[in-house]
């Protein structure tokens, strides 16, 4: 069946018909995008015959869906530190070091920490809510960031400023995410250009996740994420399985393990973890705080350590997509028989750029593929 | 993995390890004593007043209830239709590891994979599962090992279980006190828990030999193991690690010390010690390069726990060097991987040149041993600056140190809790001798604002060395060498079981042991 329109990520906001319907083309205008591939720049970076728009082309009904998972804490950070207060730090120390699909920020009062906000929600969607409701955008800073968030902090000139003093630190707020490659659009050209089945010659068919994020070059082969989620998304095709994305399309986060987690008071540390915007399965928002002041934060241990730093938290929280795969075994695409590498001159004169349609969204601007 | 003797063949296994052992006189569906070391060789029937003691999930939803399962779907369903039970353990969890199991399938190939399972089972979600299974993959399943390991709240510490091969007999092999108990330590169960905890070998990403987040297992040569649930709903290595192991190996070892903070006096504080100066059991971690991405300009990150036991001196407040050591050209490590021979062998025919999937998979201080010495720290045993002092001596070899070892003679037969002249920490340090009883009092005697930094700028200094040999042909050799001399002081343990756990090399048998020193330099090892 055809799915009718993309719904906002994790459903957090109920948004009226004429905004719904805005919303699902500029997911659509995504996996247009995604489809087509970038073939005006490199080569071997299409077609892409395996994914497609659920929208546009039927989910059949052996459909089935594929939950990938991984960790928040971002790899590059553990590569670059060798030791664990020292990787803390760095992940604390900004939100451009927050790459894995999840930023944070602590939150403190005279010094100590009173919560810890998590969130994965995409930039486009708050553009995009910025552009078509701008009153609800403060409100919603003012209920999930501070109270004291005024519509000048968040708009110059009427336009939405993505990274504002309440969103842009890893101590002020966060609302949703600000780091350049954590974004919806290239989360969906990541499912995408990963579905490419590849059998190189001398090598035979890719399978593991480091050689097919190289070869495919779709995204950073040093994140949790990235090669992780093209090598499952590319298990799937291997089955000539026909590949999408569950709406509604978004990043989640998966859930906070809390067994190392050790409460000053026996409590159950799940009691301070909160899932504040999106659906229990699909959580787009999470607050870290205890309940009543019970106690506070940094008296509660993980693995021994006193909590001191939002990173001890992205260490145990699971992020995830959904995928969704269908008519498996009947798909008749032939694999590719060579790696992605920058077009030769000569053929990149006779190539055209793709196609997109843009929706028309006024003050909306679509965010450019993520580096 | 959950080792509990995994995958040996346990019947051999008891029948070759405890003369006098007869699994032929074991009756189904009875419970048996067997501590090895303790207990008759034959085993004996636990009487009902022991049974009553052991309040593990295993004892109490399975043999007090009459239920002795031949095969792991066995045990699996009678858990299942206790779900409903206050008592019940209905989460269920698999995980998959095997040294061959990422070796493409192909139609025939007889290729050793070794996968193998483990299960828990816990009573809600994000609490540590106080049930582990380690199961046999593929075979008949009433001849593939199973054994079980339950935690027991009220005593504060594991017991361990398994069932002989082919009936229904059970025998309780010990709790996680014989482990530490010289008549059973090394023995039974113990030669694997060798503290008394629960084993993961690869403990950390990349998570080696295991289906993980970094690298799946996707396949299964074994038509039946490849059908089977434990196999088809398979976790990640990650979930285990931080779920499972790090859970338990923590609350095993706060219960312990909290045992001895409430008695007042540590006694035999050798059991305690051995853990900060030897290496009683240890971990293997790897690069997080798959062996196969090994490229000419591209670098490769060595892991921190080779050189120094980082995980311990920066959580005790020694400012840790923040440079990872790497060798900065991958071309380096292969032509050092081609020139000792390195090669994966399953001795049954399957040879592939180079090493592990994940490359440099080398020992590191073990979890166990390193939470112990934390938890002495922060529970005020003993200060931070004497668990310090005793990890500098010989820092450059954080496994396998004869040197540190050294200390452990003389050791005080008991000790008082706490930073007193009775305590642990005054006893100890009155009673080091020799070079590296020297080496200890050098750190000892520092004043408590200047040892951190002193030993920030030993490591400091170290990591220099350690970085520029590693741009040299001949340094990566060196290092090459020097793990695979403690690679094979692992492989002499009984968690080393399988092949292809580590490359095979051309180094020959005999090769000196080696060390490194804090000039970077790697030589024979003095007093191995």
């Amino acid at each position: 069946m055809l799915l009718g329109q993309f719904a906002p990520p994790g459903n957090a906001d109920p948004l009226d018909p004429q905004h719904a319907a805005k919303w699902s083309e500029v997911v659509k205008s995504f996996f247009q995008t995604a489809l087509v591939g970038h073939p005006d720049q490199v080569a071997h970076d299409a077609p892409r015959p395996q994914f497609y728009d659920p929208t546009a082309t039927e989910t059949a009904d052996d459909a089935a869906e594929a939950t990938i998972t991984w960790s928040a804490f971002p790899r590059q950070v553990a590569l670059a530190a060798p030791g664990t207060r020292q990787r803390w730090e760095l992940a604390d120390s900004s939100r451009a070091r927050q790459d894995e699909y999840c930023e944070w920020s602590v939150m403190r009062e005279g010094g100590r920490i009173t919560s810890i906000q998590f969130t994965c929600e995409p930039p486009e969607y708050w553009r995009f809510l910025a552009a078509v409701d701008p009153e609800r955008v403060v409100a919603l800073y003012r209920q999930f960031v501070s109270r004291d968030v005024q519509e000048d902090d968040l708009f110059v000139d009427d336009r939405y400023v993505l990274l504002n003093r309440w969103n842009s630190t890893t101590d002020g707020g966060a609302m949703h995410l600000i780091h350049r490659p954590n974004s919806l659009s290239a989360e969906i050209e990541l499912a995408a250009a990963s579905s490419i089945v590849r059998e190189i010659p001398g090598e035979g068919t890719l399978m593991e996740e480091q050689e097919l994020i190289a070869c495919g070059e779709y995204g950073n082969g040093e994140r949790n994420s990235d090669p992780h989620i093209g090598g499952e998304v590319n298990a799937l095709t291997r089955q000539r399985a026909d590949v999408t994305l569950a709406d509604p399309v978004g990043l989640y986060i998966d859930g906070l393990r809390t067994e190392l987690f050790e409460t000053p008071d026996g409590s159950d540390p799940q009691a301070c973890w909160t899932v504040v915007r999106g659906d229990p399965e699909r959580a787009v928002r999470a607050v870290f705080e205890v309940p009543d002041d019970r106690f506070a934060i940094e008296e509660i241990l993980i693995d021994g350590q006193p909590i001191a730093f939002g990173a001890q938290l992205a260490d145990h929280i699971t992020m995830k997509l959904v995928g969704v795969a269908c008519r498996l075994g009947a798909s008749d695409a032939e694999p590719l028989s060579a790696c992605v590498s920058p077009l030769a001159l000569e053929g990149a004169a006779s190539l055209q750029p793709p196609t997109v349609e843009i929706p028309d969204l006024g003050e909306f601007e679509l965010a450019s593929r993520a580096g | 993995m959950t080792r509990m003797q995994a995958a040996r063949p346990r019947r051999a296994g008891l029948e070759s390890n405890v003369p006098g052992f007869d699994a032929a006189l074991l009756e189904d569906g009875q419970l048996y004593g067997l501590v090895v070391g303790i207990d008759p060789p034959e085993g004996r029937k636990l009487p009902a007043a022991e049974l009553q003691q052991l309040r593990d999930p295993v004892a109490e939803l399975l043999f007090e209830r009459g239920t002795f399962p031949a095969t792991t779907d066995e045990l699996l369903r009678a858990l299942d239709a206790l779900n409903g039970d206050p008592a019940g353990l209905p989460h269920q969890r698999s995980y998959v590891v095997g040294e061959g199991g990422r070796i493409p399938v192909q139609a025939g190939d007889g290729t050793a994979r070794s996968l193998r399972f483990a299960v828990t089972r816990a009573s809600a979600p994000n609490v540590p599962p106080e049930l582990l299974m380690s199961v046999g993959a593929g075979g008949d399943p009433r001849q593939r090992f199973l054994q079980v390991a339950g935690w027991d709240q009220t005593a504060g510490h594991f017991n361990f279980y398994l069932r002989n091969e082919g009936t229904t007999a059970w025998i309780w092999a010990g709790n996680s006190y014989h482990a530490l108990e010289p008549r059973s330590r090394g023995k039974g169960p113990f030669d694997g828990h060798v503290n008394g905890s629960l084993v993961m070998k690869e403990l950390k990403v990349p998570w080696s030999h295991w289906h993980s987040s970094r690298a799946s297992i996707r396949e299964a040569a074994d038509e039946a193991v490849a059908a089977d649930p434990l196999f088809a709903d398979r976790a990640h290595a990650d979930d285990f690690e931080a779920s499972v192991i790090r859970p338990w190996v923590g609350r095993w070892t706060t219960r312990r010390l909290e045992r001895m903070r409430a008695a007042g006096t540590i006694e035999h504080p050798d059991r305690l010690m051995r853990q900060v100066l030897t290496t009683t059991t240890a971990n293997l971690v790897s690069t997080q390069t798959e062996s196969a991405r090994l490229a000419a300009g591209a670098p490769l990150r060595l892991p921190s726990t080779f050189f120094f036991n980082l995980d311990a001196l920066e959580q005790l407040g020694v400012p840790v060097p923040p440079a990872v050591p790497v060798i900065p050209d991958g071309r380096l490590y292969a032509d050092a991987l081609a020139a000792v021979g390195s090669r994966l062998e399953d001795g049954r025919g399957f040879r592939s040149a180079g090493d592990t999937h994940f490359a440099f998979l080398v020992p590191e201080p073990a979890l166990e041993d390193v939470t112990v010495v934390l938890r002495m720290a922060s529970t005020g045993m003993v200060p931070a600056r004497l668990l310090v002092a005793a990890l500098m001596v010989d820092v450059a070899n954080p496994t396998y140190s004869p040197r540190r070892a050294a200390l452990m003679e003389p050791m005080p037969a008991s000790a008082d809790w706490g930073d007193g002249p009775t305590g642990l920490a005054e006893r100890f340090a009155a009673g080091v001798t020799g070079p590296a009883g020297e080496a200890f009092l050098a750190i000892w005697q520092l004043d408590d604002d200047a040892w951190p930094q002193v030993c920030g700028e030993i490591l400091t200094r170290y990591m220099q060395h350690v970085a520029d040999r590693l741009a040299t042909p001949d340094g990566v050799l060196d290092y090459l060498r020097l793990a695979v001399s403690r690679r094979r002081r692992f492989a002499r343990t009984r968690l080393a079981e399988f092949p292809m756990l580590f490359p095979a090399t051309d180094i020959p048998i005999d090769a000196p042991a080696l060390e490194l020193t804090l000039e970077g330099a790697v030589r024979p090892q003095e007093g191995a």
